[in-house]
Protein backbone atom coordinates (compact mmCIF):
# COMPACT_ATOMS: atom_id res chain seq x y z
CA UNK A 1 0.00 0.00 0.00
CA UNK A 2 1.32 3.38 -0.91
CA UNK A 3 -0.08 5.74 1.68
CA UNK A 4 1.65 8.69 0.03
CA UNK A 5 -0.39 8.15 -3.10
CA UNK A 6 -3.61 8.25 -1.13
CA UNK A 7 -3.06 11.45 0.86
CA UNK A 8 -4.88 14.65 0.02
CA UNK A 9 -2.89 17.53 -1.41
CA UNK A 10 -1.69 19.77 1.46
CA UNK A 11 -3.60 23.01 1.69
CA UNK A 12 -6.63 21.59 -0.09
CA UNK A 13 -9.87 22.87 1.46
CA UNK A 14 -11.08 19.29 1.56
CA UNK A 15 -8.07 18.52 3.68
CA UNK A 16 -9.19 20.63 6.66
CA UNK A 17 -11.99 18.38 7.74
CA UNK A 18 -13.15 18.04 11.34
CA UNK A 19 -14.40 14.55 12.18
CA UNK A 20 -16.09 13.20 15.28
CA UNK A 21 -15.37 9.50 15.68
CA UNK A 22 -17.65 7.52 18.01
CA UNK A 23 -17.06 3.96 19.26
CA UNK A 24 -17.17 2.36 22.71
CA UNK A 25 -14.09 0.28 21.77
CA UNK A 26 -10.87 2.25 22.30
CA UNK A 27 -8.85 -0.20 20.17
CA UNK A 28 -11.02 0.59 17.16
CA UNK A 29 -11.05 4.31 17.98
CA UNK A 30 -7.24 4.34 17.92
CA UNK A 31 -6.96 2.35 14.69
CA UNK A 32 -9.55 4.37 12.74
CA UNK A 33 -8.25 7.67 14.08
CA UNK A 34 -4.72 6.73 13.00
CA UNK A 35 -5.95 5.63 9.57
CA UNK A 36 -7.76 8.95 9.10
CA UNK A 37 -4.71 11.04 9.98
CA UNK A 38 -2.48 8.82 7.85
CA UNK A 39 -4.71 9.43 4.84
CA UNK A 40 -5.05 13.13 5.55
CA UNK A 41 -2.52 14.92 7.74
CA UNK A 42 -4.71 18.00 7.98
CA UNK A 43 -7.79 16.26 9.29
CA UNK A 44 -8.80 16.90 12.89
CA UNK A 45 -10.23 13.85 14.66
CA UNK A 46 -12.07 14.02 17.96
CA UNK A 47 -13.13 10.78 19.63
CA UNK A 48 -16.05 9.86 21.86
CA UNK A 49 -16.74 6.53 23.53
CA UNK A 50 -20.52 6.82 23.66
CA UNK A 51 -23.37 8.40 21.74
CA UNK A 52 -24.21 10.66 24.69
CA UNK A 53 -20.61 11.89 24.89
CA UNK A 54 -20.73 12.54 21.16
CA UNK A 55 -23.86 14.66 21.51
CA UNK A 56 -22.29 16.61 24.39
CA UNK A 57 -19.22 17.34 22.28
CA UNK A 58 -21.33 18.47 19.34
CA UNK A 59 -23.39 20.77 21.54
CA UNK A 60 -20.35 22.38 23.16
CA UNK A 61 -18.24 22.75 20.02
CA UNK A 62 -18.65 26.17 18.44
CA UNK A 63 -16.62 25.64 15.27
CA UNK A 64 -18.62 22.70 14.13
CA UNK A 65 -17.81 19.25 12.84
CA UNK A 66 -17.96 18.32 9.18
CA UNK A 67 -18.59 14.62 9.55
CA UNK A 68 -19.53 12.08 12.22
CA UNK A 69 -18.33 8.47 11.95
CA UNK A 70 -20.07 6.20 14.43
CA UNK A 71 -20.17 2.58 15.43
CA UNK A 72 -23.67 1.10 15.61
CA UNK A 73 -23.56 -1.36 18.51
CA UNK A 74 -22.88 0.72 21.61
CA UNK A 75 -24.29 0.48 25.13
CA UNK A 76 -27.14 2.90 25.83
CA UNK A 77 -27.94 4.92 22.71
CA UNK A 78 -26.89 2.99 19.62
CA UNK A 79 -25.43 4.34 16.39
CA UNK A 80 -28.64 4.65 14.39
CA UNK A 81 -30.29 6.61 17.21
CA UNK A 82 -27.25 8.88 17.29
CA UNK A 83 -27.46 9.22 13.51
CA UNK A 84 -31.03 10.53 13.73
CA UNK A 85 -30.24 12.97 16.55
CA UNK A 86 -27.16 14.32 14.74
CA UNK A 87 -29.00 14.84 11.46
CA UNK A 88 -31.97 16.47 13.17
CA UNK A 89 -30.05 18.71 15.58
CA UNK A 90 -26.82 19.50 13.73
CA UNK A 91 -27.42 18.54 10.09
CA UNK A 92 -23.99 16.91 9.90
CA UNK A 93 -23.46 13.88 7.62
CA UNK A 94 -23.04 10.58 9.48
CA UNK A 95 -21.22 7.44 8.39
CA UNK A 96 -22.08 4.22 10.24
CA UNK A 97 -19.48 1.51 10.87
CA UNK A 98 -20.24 -1.94 12.21
CA UNK A 99 -18.99 -5.51 12.39
CA UNK A 100 -22.61 -6.50 11.74
CA UNK A 101 -22.78 -7.49 8.07
CA UNK A 102 -26.52 -8.03 7.90
CA UNK A 103 -28.12 -6.32 4.90
CA UNK A 104 -30.97 -5.28 7.17
CA UNK A 105 -28.66 -3.02 9.19
CA UNK A 106 -27.05 -1.55 6.10
CA UNK A 107 -30.47 -0.86 4.58
CA UNK A 108 -31.81 0.62 7.80
CA UNK A 109 -28.75 2.85 8.19
CA UNK A 110 -29.13 4.24 4.69
CA UNK A 111 -32.91 4.62 5.04
CA UNK A 112 -32.41 6.62 8.23
CA UNK A 113 -30.09 8.93 6.36
CA UNK A 114 -26.56 7.60 6.81
CA UNK A 115 -24.21 9.04 4.19
CA UNK A 116 -22.48 5.67 3.97
CA UNK A 117 -21.97 2.36 5.76
CA UNK A 118 -18.59 0.71 6.39
CA UNK A 119 -18.07 -2.85 7.61
CA UNK A 120 -15.50 -3.55 10.29
CA UNK A 121 -12.61 -4.18 10.24
CA UNK A 122 -12.14 -0.74 8.69
CA UNK A 123 -9.51 -0.65 5.95
CA UNK A 124 -7.69 2.34 4.42
CA UNK A 125 -9.63 1.98 1.16
CA UNK A 126 -12.91 2.30 3.13
CA UNK A 127 -11.85 5.73 4.38
CA UNK A 128 -9.99 6.99 1.35
CA UNK A 129 -12.92 8.98 -0.09
CA UNK A 130 -14.96 9.78 3.00
CA UNK A 131 -14.06 13.45 2.67
CA UNK A 132 -16.65 13.70 -0.09
CA UNK A 133 -19.36 12.99 2.50
CA UNK A 134 -18.34 15.98 4.63
CA UNK A 135 -20.74 18.90 5.04
CA UNK A 136 -21.67 20.32 1.59
CA UNK A 137 -20.96 23.91 2.67
CA UNK A 138 -17.32 22.97 3.20
CA UNK A 139 -16.99 21.39 -0.23
CA UNK A 140 -18.55 24.49 -1.80
CA UNK A 141 -15.66 26.59 -0.49
CA UNK A 142 -13.11 24.87 -2.78
CA UNK B 1 25.88 -7.23 13.96
CA UNK B 2 25.51 -10.96 13.49
CA UNK B 3 23.38 -11.26 16.62
CA UNK B 4 21.17 -8.45 15.27
CA UNK B 5 20.78 -10.30 11.98
CA UNK B 6 19.89 -13.47 13.84
CA UNK B 7 17.28 -11.60 15.82
CA UNK B 8 15.85 -10.10 12.65
CA UNK B 9 15.62 -13.55 11.10
CA UNK B 10 13.88 -14.79 14.20
CA UNK B 11 11.40 -11.92 14.04
CA UNK B 12 10.64 -12.70 10.39
CA UNK B 13 10.09 -16.38 11.21
CA UNK B 14 7.90 -15.64 14.23
CA UNK B 15 5.85 -13.21 12.19
CA UNK B 16 5.41 -15.71 9.38
CA UNK B 17 4.37 -18.33 11.88
CA UNK B 18 1.55 -16.07 13.13
CA UNK B 19 0.09 -16.13 9.61
CA UNK B 20 0.92 -19.74 8.75
CA UNK B 21 -0.71 -21.04 11.92
CA UNK B 22 -3.79 -18.93 11.30
CA UNK B 23 -3.49 -16.75 14.37
CA UNK B 24 -3.70 -13.48 12.42
CA UNK B 25 -5.02 -12.37 9.05
CA UNK B 26 -4.55 -9.49 6.60
CA UNK B 27 -5.88 -6.97 9.09
CA UNK B 28 -2.66 -7.47 11.09
CA UNK B 29 -0.73 -6.38 8.00
CA UNK B 30 -2.91 -3.25 7.80
CA UNK B 31 -1.89 -2.40 11.36
CA UNK B 32 1.78 -2.96 10.53
CA UNK B 33 1.45 -0.51 7.64
CA UNK B 34 0.37 2.18 10.10
CA UNK B 35 3.65 1.74 11.94
CA UNK B 36 6.43 4.17 11.03
CA UNK B 37 9.37 6.04 12.54
CA UNK B 38 7.05 8.40 14.42
CA UNK B 39 5.01 5.49 15.72
CA UNK B 40 7.43 2.53 15.81
CA UNK B 41 5.49 0.45 18.36
CA UNK B 42 2.03 1.09 17.02
CA UNK B 43 1.06 -2.57 16.57
CA UNK B 44 2.20 -3.54 20.05
CA UNK B 45 0.34 -0.56 21.53
CA UNK B 46 -2.86 -1.51 19.71
CA UNK B 47 -2.59 -5.13 20.80
CA UNK B 48 -1.97 -4.03 24.40
CA UNK B 49 -5.06 -1.82 24.21
CA UNK B 50 -7.06 -4.73 22.80
CA UNK B 51 -6.10 -7.10 25.61
CA UNK B 52 -6.79 -4.44 28.22
CA UNK B 53 -10.26 -3.58 26.91
CA UNK B 54 -11.32 -7.08 25.94
CA UNK B 55 -10.68 -8.40 29.45
CA UNK B 56 -13.71 -6.40 30.58
CA UNK B 57 -15.87 -7.81 27.77
CA UNK B 58 -14.82 -11.38 28.48
CA UNK B 59 -15.67 -10.90 32.13
CA UNK B 60 -19.12 -9.58 31.17
CA UNK B 61 -19.71 -12.60 28.91
CA UNK B 62 -18.64 -14.96 31.71
CA UNK B 63 -21.10 -13.34 34.10
CA UNK B 64 -23.86 -13.48 31.51
CA UNK B 65 -23.17 -17.20 30.95
CA UNK B 66 -23.65 -17.85 34.67
CA UNK B 67 -27.20 -16.52 34.65
CA UNK B 68 -30.21 -18.72 34.27
CA UNK B 69 -32.02 -18.63 31.97
CA UNK B 70 -29.45 -17.38 29.49
CA UNK B 71 -30.14 -14.05 27.83
CA UNK B 72 -29.06 -14.92 24.29
CA UNK B 73 -29.65 -11.39 22.98
CA UNK B 74 -27.34 -9.95 25.61
CA UNK B 75 -24.74 -12.65 25.00
CA UNK B 76 -24.92 -12.04 21.26
CA UNK B 77 -24.47 -8.28 21.73
CA UNK B 78 -21.48 -8.72 24.03
CA UNK B 79 -19.79 -11.21 21.75
CA UNK B 80 -20.53 -9.02 18.76
CA UNK B 81 -18.57 -6.19 20.38
CA UNK B 82 -15.71 -8.54 21.15
CA UNK B 83 -15.76 -9.89 17.61
CA UNK B 84 -15.49 -6.38 16.17
CA UNK B 85 -12.52 -5.60 18.37
CA UNK B 86 -10.81 -8.91 17.61
CA UNK B 87 -11.28 -8.52 13.86
CA UNK B 88 -9.75 -5.05 14.01
CA UNK B 89 -6.42 -6.45 15.17
CA UNK B 90 -6.61 -9.40 12.76
CA UNK B 91 -7.18 -12.05 15.44
CA UNK B 92 -8.40 -14.69 12.99
CA UNK B 93 -9.01 -17.72 15.20
CA UNK B 94 -10.53 -15.62 17.98
CA UNK B 95 -12.87 -14.00 15.47
CA UNK B 96 -13.91 -17.40 14.13
CA UNK B 97 -14.89 -18.61 17.59
CA UNK B 98 -16.83 -15.39 18.19
CA UNK B 99 -18.78 -16.05 14.98
CA UNK B 100 -19.50 -19.61 16.11
CA UNK B 101 -20.68 -18.31 19.48
CA UNK B 102 -23.02 -15.88 17.73
CA UNK B 103 -24.54 -18.73 15.75
CA UNK B 104 -25.21 -20.65 18.95
CA UNK B 105 -26.90 -17.56 20.40
CA UNK B 106 -29.18 -17.29 17.40
CA UNK B 107 -30.02 -20.98 17.79
CA UNK B 108 -30.63 -20.63 21.53
CA UNK B 109 -27.98 -23.29 22.16
CA UNK B 110 -26.60 -22.70 25.66
CA UNK B 111 -24.25 -25.68 25.63
CA UNK B 112 -22.90 -24.59 22.27
CA UNK B 113 -22.28 -21.10 23.66
CA UNK B 114 -20.35 -22.50 26.62
CA UNK B 115 -18.17 -24.71 24.41
CA UNK B 116 -17.49 -21.88 21.95
CA UNK B 117 -16.65 -19.52 24.76
CA UNK B 118 -14.10 -21.94 26.23
CA UNK B 119 -12.51 -22.43 22.80
CA UNK B 120 -12.47 -18.69 22.26
CA UNK B 121 -10.66 -18.14 25.56
CA UNK B 122 -8.06 -20.75 24.63
CA UNK B 123 -7.42 -19.07 21.27
CA UNK B 124 -7.35 -15.64 22.92
CA UNK B 125 -4.70 -16.80 25.44
CA UNK B 126 -2.67 -18.63 22.82
CA UNK B 127 -2.62 -15.54 20.60
CA UNK B 128 -1.58 -13.36 23.51
CA UNK B 129 1.41 -15.62 24.29
CA UNK B 130 2.45 -15.70 20.64
CA UNK B 131 2.21 -11.94 20.24
CA UNK B 132 3.99 -11.17 23.51
CA UNK B 133 6.89 -13.40 22.50
CA UNK B 134 6.96 -11.86 19.02
CA UNK B 135 6.97 -8.27 20.29
CA UNK B 136 9.68 -9.06 22.83
CA UNK B 137 12.03 -10.36 20.14
CA UNK B 138 11.03 -7.53 17.77
CA UNK B 139 12.00 -4.97 20.42
CA UNK B 140 15.37 -6.68 20.94
CA UNK B 141 15.99 -6.81 17.20
CA UNK B 142 15.13 -3.15 16.65
CA UNK B 143 13.74 -1.68 13.43
CA UNK B 144 14.26 -3.42 10.14
CA UNK B 145 13.44 -2.26 6.65
CA UNK B 146 10.24 -3.59 4.99
CA UNK B 147 12.31 -5.50 2.43
CA UNK B 148 13.25 -7.88 5.21
CA UNK B 149 9.62 -8.82 5.76
CA UNK B 150 7.94 -11.58 3.90
CA UNK B 151 4.33 -12.62 4.02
Amino acid sequence: MNSEGRRLRPGSALANIKILLVDDDSTILTIVSTLLTMLNHEVSVTTATSALDALSILRVDNVGFDLVVTDHHMPGMHGLQLLERVREEFRIPVIVISADERKMLIRESLERGAASFINKPVKPEDLQDIWRFAKPTRNARL
Amino acid sequence: MEKKQQLHRQVVMMRQSLFDQGYVDDQFVQLEELQDDTNPNFVEEIVTLYYRDSARLISSIEQALERSPLDFDKLDNLMHQFRGSSSSIGARKVKAECTQFGEHCVGGNGEGCMRSFQRMKREYSALRKKLEAYFQVARQAGPMDTASRSN
